[in-house]
């Protein structure tokens, strides 16, 4: 069955009727509107409704605010830039972090992780800085968002969304019991809003002991080094099978 | 290949309602449809250039504004609560079943990227199945199974499936 016949196109898309608004010329469109009741109010809507928006709305003070942002971007898109460029060197550390062989005394959800409030939702978790960290597991198709630490197994990805209410720099990656460093979210200036992280984590079956760590790229950087968590948001990440 | 402040300046006064009521209807959201729409022309300044080469540009822009939108949508991976037309998505599409639309647009951020496409071309663009399948790049026949299932969704959404 030839689907136009369940589903016949009645009237041109939007995007014809819309460009007709704007003023631009589409002779096939134009003759379907001059014969549709519908579709000329339609148009005759939203062509006084744009002719109300340019009126008050300076279209060079748009652009300019645009490229300002645009002039902001480059520090950043140089810092993914890097991310991407070094995917297969995050990939040998991705391998190492999943073949990490366990420590027993690392089990515990750190206790240095400065979570001060209540979550502010299911799989949330709400910190000091105007911070919301959620981890976002993918597991066979379905997603499921931890405000804590977390179980892994073979298949499993991981992201990091983080929210901010204000501008501010922010890092997050994991840290492998055995000091290897899978950046999840290159440092760099976020602004307010709620940001995905640049890269996922995926696991296979081999065991995992590692520790999320978002927080201040400064911040990270130490408590990668020092092994102090303190001043970041600090994850246990294990294996849900111990082998 | 980039495009001047100038060249800009004069696609958003000409379509700077559309994309704006593009972002609002799609991200019901005005704050976010603001910043959707900028960082769409700020694409649009970087590596614009084809649109001056575009037969419809209009509908270049719309895919702009589109993907800007799903990065949004992506990030926030929840249906919205409460959606609302405001002024600028009241003027539906003629072909559009607006309550089944609004379903569907509370539904977007938890859709894939393909499903977002086809349900904005299918409640937003009011296009057939035959222009989804040409506009997405699939058969008829998987156009018509997703539409159908993204129509089940919004109907089932709204508490009247059979």
């Amino acid at each position: 069955m030839e689907e136009s016949e369940i589903d016949p196109p009645k009237h041109p898309p939007a995007h014809r009727l819309d460009a007709i608004a704007a003023g631009d010329s589409d002779a096939g469109a134009s003759a379907h509107v001059e014969s549709c009741e519908a579709c000329a109010l339609y148009v005759g809507r939203l062509r006084e409704q744009s002719v109300r928006f340019r009126a008050e709305n300076d279209a060079r003070a748009f652009v300019a605010r645009a490229a300002a942002r645009r002039g902001r971007e480059p520090a950043r898109s140089r810092v993914l830039r890097v991310a991407w460029a070094m995917g297969p060197v995050l990939a040998v550390a991705l391998l190492l972090l999943v073949r990490a062989r366990p420590h027993e005394g690392a089990l515990a959800p750190a206790a240095t992780s400065e979570r001060t409030g209540r979550a502010s939702g299911p799989g949330e978790g709400r910190f000091k800085g105007g911070l919301v960290v959620v981890v976002v597991r993918e597991r066979e198709g379905a997603q499921q968002r931890f405000a804590g630490p977390l179980q892994v197994r073979a298949g499993d990805r991981l992201r990091v969304e983080v929210s901010t209410d204000r501008d501010g720099p922010v890092a997050a990656g994991l840290l492998t019991d055995e000091g290897e460093w899978v950046q999840l979210f290159a440092p760099s200036a976020l602004e307010a809003g709620t940001h995905y992280s640049d890269r996922a984590a995926r696991f296979d079956d081999s065991p995992t002991r590692a520790t999320l760590l978002v927080g201040d790229p400064a911040a990270v950087d130490r408590a990668r080094r020092t092994r102090d968590f303190g001043g970041v948001v600090a994850w246990r990440v294990t294996s849900e099978f111990r082998p | 290949m980039p495009l001047t402040p100038e060249e800009a300046a004069l696609l958003y006064e000409k379509y700077g309602f559309f994309l704006l009521r593009r972002c609002r209807t799609l991200l019901r959201d005005t704050a976010s449809a603001d910043d959707a729409l900028q960082q769409a022309f700020e694409r649009i300044l970087r590596s614009g250039g084809a649109v001056k080469q575009a037969s419809a540009p209009l509908r270049w822009l719309y895919r702009v504004v589109d993907r800007c939108c799903y990065d949004v949508l992506r990030s926030r991976r929840r249906s919205v609560e409460s959606v609302q037309s405001d002024e600028l998505g009241e003027t539906a599409h003629p072909s559009v079943d607006i309550e089944a639309r609004d379903a569907a647009l509370k539904l977007l951020g938890m859709m894939t990227e393909q499903e977002m496409q086809i349900a904005v071309l299918l409640f937003v663009e009011g296009m057939s199945q035959g222009e989804i399948a040409d506009e997405v790049g699939v058969s008829r026949v998987t156009a018509n199974k997703k539409v159908q299932a993204l129509r089940a969704r919004a109907e089932q959404y709204l508490g009247r499936a059979s």
